[in-house]
Order: structure tokens, then C-alpha cells, then sequence
């Protein structure tokens, strides 16, 4: 689907990963929940990509199984740090994964989860510089640097986790993937705990230390207007499949999947006169996806015809659209969705 | 006395203190909070985290934790009788509390699985409300908290009662906890974030339902957000606030129309929307000041891009009149009145 750029910082192919739903005592599973079910996609250097999608969707799985923090059932991903060889992280051995990883960090989403309380905000964000033998008045210095850049003070060093606010936390983990500068940034839902305003300089200082340090992002988030506003390549992601890729613009007034539409009707705009659509799409995500025959989308969507129901639809490029543009929608060509005005 | 929009009120939060009582020292997370929320009027308090908005609702409540304690001011609440309760004056846990709580307030809060009982079905939790607030026997407690899981759209209430929270879906979750907070009719109804935690189509149908349920049994409802959008879409009157006091108020249209208040045209300039260009953000310099040492004067002046020197410095601003329900804290801005 992607065609093989040399300047692909990661290459995702036919990713896969399911997990046995029905596995007991002797017994074989027989059902599968598909996290992620073939997702393909490639990441430029020095674009921030973005993985929308809502909670469930498998966004996060895509994210671990790129840093193949979990074992793929399928598929390959291709990462090629800066000059060095491309090499398919699915294939690597633990010691090989290890090398790698130092230019591969990750901003987990559970600020609350992703802390151990019983360490102090320095042990933890000199963590990564303690695996990598930094000496002892460096790491000082290196974790006060990031905790004013992430908008925490330096004194806030020798406490613990419990002492600051959700938001607080989700700067200590930016803090802690940024400490080692990697070049590829995996954020899951890096901003969705912060502040507006803090939002608004942790936004700015992403993109800041993109155009400084070159850092890729694969930015993953459920919030439009952030994507919209970070992310040069966007994949929408729906019940662990890509449903529509391409440039952002083009995904925010033009979009081809009645998913797309959906979600970005949803937003709440921030102006009092702006009539806003609350029933956009019906009912909630369905678990899993499994036994579904046609497209996962059509219980929900309103433009289903008999073929959604019965016919898995493929991704299409859509060839009118000018830059590339895929939708994995039979509809695709003859509806005409409503992006943002 | 009347709320702005000429409604009587039903709450009023007059120059509220709170204190915290830690180790390291007193924070002050509410200092000099006034503000009102009108029968029937939906309410909206904006602001970032740390700025008191939830340690306001907690204090109207009075669900504090122990740490805590109200140090100054009054939370007046007229009850159903016509009769008016300083809820600051009553014990935490006095019967007469308890039967405001859930009785005559009733709160929603942000994450919908920790503030369920894991070990409890949904059944039980709904039932246990309704037990304690009126004389239902259990037969007629397990009927109505089927009706009232029905009305906040719950499919199959009958069966999905005897589930426990885990079984049911975020949306689902927040909706259960809708129906458990209005299950016994309170008047108002606190949402602390009530869809941060969910997502967008879901978030959504989540408030759609807020909206319905209020125009249906005339509940005052009390919004606290950070999301500039939910506030634009959900609520009449805005209150925005920084450092444990109010800033700025006024009606929704002169709010996201005219802000006046520095602060609350940083925090306008600074939020990405889906329709905005994709220009550098502008942002708040530094960061909110912490509990503990709030600043002197005006507690912006320290991030505020239109200081105007010692006055911002030592004095803190009055509010000052702007237009016919606007008010606005800031030395920049003369009474209207005057």
C-alpha cells in the first residue's frame, strides 16, 4: 500500500495482533480479539504522524507493537534511525531490541499508571541516564533541565508522585522519554491530561524540539483539534484498521470515511453560536470486531447500504483527491462528507 | 436577590476560603471564591487544573478530605422548603448533610470507574442511594433504578442492572452514573469534567443527555471544565477561574465574544480548535503558581502579559461591572457603574 520511501523513519506492514479471547485448561483458543488487524502506514523523518481514533480502536496497541513492547502476531515494522541500516524490529533479538530502543522512546497515557510511587520524580526521569551511565551530577542537572522545560520546577525533584496533579504527572513522563533525546517520539496521548495552556506550550515545545533536535513523532491522541494542529500525516483508526490516511488539511475539509466525518462533528466547537452536532454517529464502539462479515463502521453509520453489511471493504486510493488519499469505505467516491467550514 | 440572568438562586458561594493543612505548609486552593447558580440555570466554571474548581465543589459538598478546611465565607443553598442553609455551619457528616447530598445536590464525577464501587453491582449502588434518601422498600428501589438506568439510555436496564461497573463501557459507566445521581431528584447537579475521560462521539451523546435530563426536571446544573468547547456548547453563564478565585463571569456570548480578563484571552488564544490555522499556539507564559505561595496583588500578575505595574502587584482587583451580567476582575477595565 505504501510505497517504499528511503526517507521512511518507520515502515509498518500488514501489522497484526490478536489475542486468544477463549483460552483455558488444555483448551485451544477458538476466538480472537483483533487489537490490530492489518494496519499499514509509513512515517517520514521530521513528520509528526498522527493515529486518531477512539478508545478501543487499538491506537495504543500500534504503538507498543512499534516499539514491539508487545509481540506481533504479523507483520513487519521497519525502523531506520538516523544514518544507520533499516532493520525489522519483529526479527530482532532482545539484546539487538535493546540498541535500538535508545532512539525509540514512548509517552505512555495512564500518567497515573505509568509512574512507580514508590521513586522520587528524579529517580524516575534519570532512570533512562542511569541505564545509560550518566554521571550522578549530569543526571542532576539533565532532570532539572526537563522538569522546567515540561513546566515543572526544578524543586520538585525530591518528591513523589502522589504530590502532583494528574497533569503534573503526564509532564514527568514527557520529562523521562525526552531525557535520552531519542529521534523517534511514540506519544500516546501526550497532551490529553494537561492543561489548555500548558497544553498550548507543551504543543509548541513538541514542535520546537522537532525543528531542533529533528524528532519524528507518532503521535497518537482522540483529540481533533491537538491532531490538527501537531500532525502533518493523519490515519484515522477504527476497531484496530486504518480507515482513511492522508495530509491533514485534506482530512479535516475533505474526508472520505463517514467515520472521519463523525469525529469531527463531535468536537464541541469553543464558540457559543456554532450549532453543534451531538448525533452525529449512534451507539458505541463494538467490542472487538469479531464476527463481523462486512465493515465494522456499518452499525453505526448512517449511509450503510446492503454492501457494507455483507463485504469487508478494502482500502482505496482515492486518485481525485490530488495528494494521497486512502479510505477504507465502499462509499467512498459517491458520498460527500462534511469536514470543518 | 437574583442571579445576572434574573433567575432566583439556589446556591451561592459567597467569598469562600479553603485551607490545606500539610507538611509542607498551607495551600490555599480557594481564596475569596464568590459566585451563584440560578434555579434551573446551567453553570459553567472554567479553569486549569489546580485552580480550585473542584476543591469549590468538594467544599459545597463538604466531602473535603480531612486535611482540609473551610476557612472563611458561606455556601448558602435554599432548600426545597424555601428555607436557606449555610452549609458551611453544618457537620460533615449530619444527618441534615446527607440528606442535601444526593437529596438536594448531587455530583458526577470525572472518572466514572473509580467512583464506583468495583465490588458492587450497579443494581446495589443505584438501590443504596434510593434506600437512603426516601422510604422505598427494596422491591420499589430495584424498580425504580431499572427506570432510571432506562431514561439515561441504558439498553436492557433489567439485565444490565445486575452487572458490576466493569462490565459496562466508558459511555455506559458515566451514563449509570448520571442516573445514579438523579435518581433521588436533587436540584442541582455538580458534573466535575464529567466526559474527560471520554471520547468524542461519546462525549458527545454523554452531554446531549446531561442537556436533556436538565430541561426535563428543571435541574440547575453546576459545569466544571477545562474544555473551552464543552463550556461554549453546554452552559448559560461562565465563571472563570484562577488560583482559587473567580476572574471573569459572564453570560457564554460575552464570554467567548469580548473576554476581558488577560487570563481568559491567553486561555482563548492558547486551545487548538479543528478549524484553526496551524499557527505556533500562543500560550500563557510561565506556570500556574502552586497552592502554597499565591501571588500578591492580582495572583496573575505574575503571568500576565498587561501588567500594569505595583497597583497589579499589591492590590488585589475588585470586580468591576462590564456591560449588563459581565464582570471581570482586572485593574485594566473601570466600573461601568461609576
Amino acid at each position: 500500500m505504501n510505497t517504499k520511501t528511503a526517507d521512511d523513519i518507520l515502515r509498518v506492514e500488514d501489522l497484526k495482533k490478536h489475542y486468544a479471547a477463549e483460552q483455558g485448561f488444555f483448551r485451544k483458543a477458538n476466538t480472537y480479539v483483533k487489537a490490530v488487524d492489518g494496519v499499514s502506514f509509513g512515517i517520514q523523518r521530521g513528520e509528526t504522524f498522527g493515529l486518531v481514533g477512539e478508545s478501543g480502536c487499538g491506537k495504543t496497541t500500534v504503538a507498543r507493537l512499534v516499539l514491539r513492547a508487545v509481540e506481533p502476531t504479523d507483520g513487519d515494522v521497519w525502523f531506520k534511525p538516523q544514518g544507520k541500516e533499516a532493520v525489522n524490529l519483529v526479527h530482532l533479538r532482545p539484546r539487538e531490541l535493546k540498541g535500538v530502543r535508545k532512539d525509540m522512546q514512548m509517552v505512555f497515557q495512564d500518567p497515573f499508571s505509568s509512574l512507580n510511587p514508590r521513586l522520587t520524580v528524579f529517580s524516575i526521569i534519570a532512570e533512562p541516564l542511569m541505564a545509560h551511565k550518566w554521571k550522578a551530577n549530569e543526571q542532576r542537572q539533565r532532570v532539572a533541565e526537563l522538569l522546567e522545560l515540561v513546566g515543572l520546577s526544578s524543586r520538585d525533584m525530591r518528591r513523589y508522585p502522589h504530590a502532583f496533579s494528574g497533569g503534573q504527572r503526564q509532564r514527568i513522563c514527557i520529562a523521562r522519554a525526552l531525557a535520552l533525546s531519542p529521534s523517534l517520539v511514540v506519544a500516546d496521548e501526550p497532551v490529553s491530561a494537561l492543561d489548555v495552556s500548558v497544553q498550548a506550550q507543551t504543543l509548541n515545545l513538541l514542535n520546537e524540539l522537532q525543528n531542533t533536535l529533528g524528532l519524528t513523532y507518532l503521535f497518537i491522541s482522540h483529540d481533533l483539534s491537538v491532531v490538527r494542529y501537531v500532525c502533518d500525516t493523519i490515519a484515522v483508526m477504527y476497531l484496530g484498521k486504518l480507515v482513511e490516511q492522508t495530509a491533514v488539511d485534506q482530512l479535516f475539509t475533505a474526508p472520505k470515511h463517514p467515520y472521519t466525518s463523525a469525529l469531527i462533528a463531535s468536537v464541541p466547537a469553543p464558540n457559543p453560536k456554532k450549532k453543534w452536532q451531538t448525533q452525529t454517529v449512534r451507539g458505541e464502539v463494538s467490542a472487538g470486531g469479531n464476527g463481523v462479515q462486512g465493515c465494522d463502521f456499518a452499525p453505526r453509520c448512517p449511509y450503510k447500504v446492503d454492501e457494507c453489511i455483507h463485504k469487508v471493504p478494502g482500502i482505496r486510493n482515492l486518485p481525485a483527491s490530488g495528494a494521497k488519499h486512502e479510505a477504507a469505505c465502499h462509499r467512498a467516491q459517491e458520498l460527500s462528507l462534511k469536514g470543518v467550514e | 436577590m437574583v442571579t445576572a440572568k434574573g433567575l432566583p438562586w439556589i446556591l451561592r458561594v459567597n467569598d469562600l476560603y479553603v485551607e490545606f493543612w500539610t507538611h509542607d505548609g498551607v495551600a490555599r486552593p480557594v481564596n475569596g471564591l464568590t459566585l451563584q447558580v440560578g434555579k434551573g440555570q446551567s453553570v459553567g466554571v472554567v479553569g486549569e487544573s489546580g485552580c480550585g474548581k473542584s476543591v469549590t465543589a468538594l467544599s459545597v459538598l463538604r466531602i473535603l478530605p480531612k486535611a482540609a478546611r473551610i476557612s472563611g465565607g458561606k455556601i448558602e443553598l435554599q432548600l426545597r422548603d424555601g428555607s436557606t442553609r449555610d452549609l458551611t455551619q453544618l457537620s460533615t457528616n449530619s444527618n441534615e448533610m446527607r440528606r442535601i447530598r444526593g437529596g438536594e445536590i448531587a455530583m458526577i464525577f470525572q472518572e466514572p470507574m473509580t467512583a464506583f464501587s468495583p465490588v458492587h453491582t450497579i443494581g446495589n449502588q443505584l438501590c443504596e442511594a434510593i434506600l437512603l434518601h426516601t422510604d422505598c422498600d427494596e422491591k420499589e428501589a430495584k424498580e425504580r433504578s431499572v427506570e432510571s438506568l432506562r431514561s439515561v439510555g441504558i439498553p436492557e436496564p433489567h439485565v444490565r442492572i445486575d452487572e458490576y461497573p466493569f462490565q459496562f463501557s466508558g459511555g455506559m459507566r458515566q451514563r449509570a452514573m448520571i442516573a445514579m445521581a438523579l435518581v433521588c431528584n436533587p436540584r442541582i447537579l455538580i458534573a466535575d469534567e464529567p466526559t474527560t475521560a471520554l471520547d468524542v462521539t461519546v462525549q458527545a451523546q454523554v452531554l446531549q443527555l446531561i442537556k436533556q435530563m436538565q430541561s426535563q426536571i428543571g435541574l440547575a446544573l453546576y459545569l466544571i471544565t477545562h474544555d473551552l468547547g464543552v463550556i461554549a456548547q453546554m452552559v448559560d453563564y461562565v465563571y472563570v477561574m484562577y488560583l482559587g478565585c473567580i476572574v471573569e463571569e459572564g453570560g457564554v456570548d460575552d464570554i467567548f465574544e469580548t473576554p476581558l480578563h488577560p487570563y481568559t484571552r491567553d486561555l482563548m488564544r492558547s486551545i487548538p480548535t479543528v478549524s484553526g490555522e496551524r499557527k505556533p499556539l500562543s500560550t500563557i507564559g510561565g506556570v500556574v503558581p502552586n497552592a502554597y505561595s499565591i501571588p500578591s496583588g492580582c495572583s496573575f500578575h505574575t503571568r500576565c502579559k498587561d501588567m500594569q505595574g505595583e497597583v497589579c502587584r499589591s492590590e488585589r482587583p475588585a470586580p468591576r461591572r462590564f456591560g449588563e451580567s459581565h464582570r471581570v476582575s482586572c485593574v485594566l477595565y473601570e466600573d461601568a457603574a461609576r
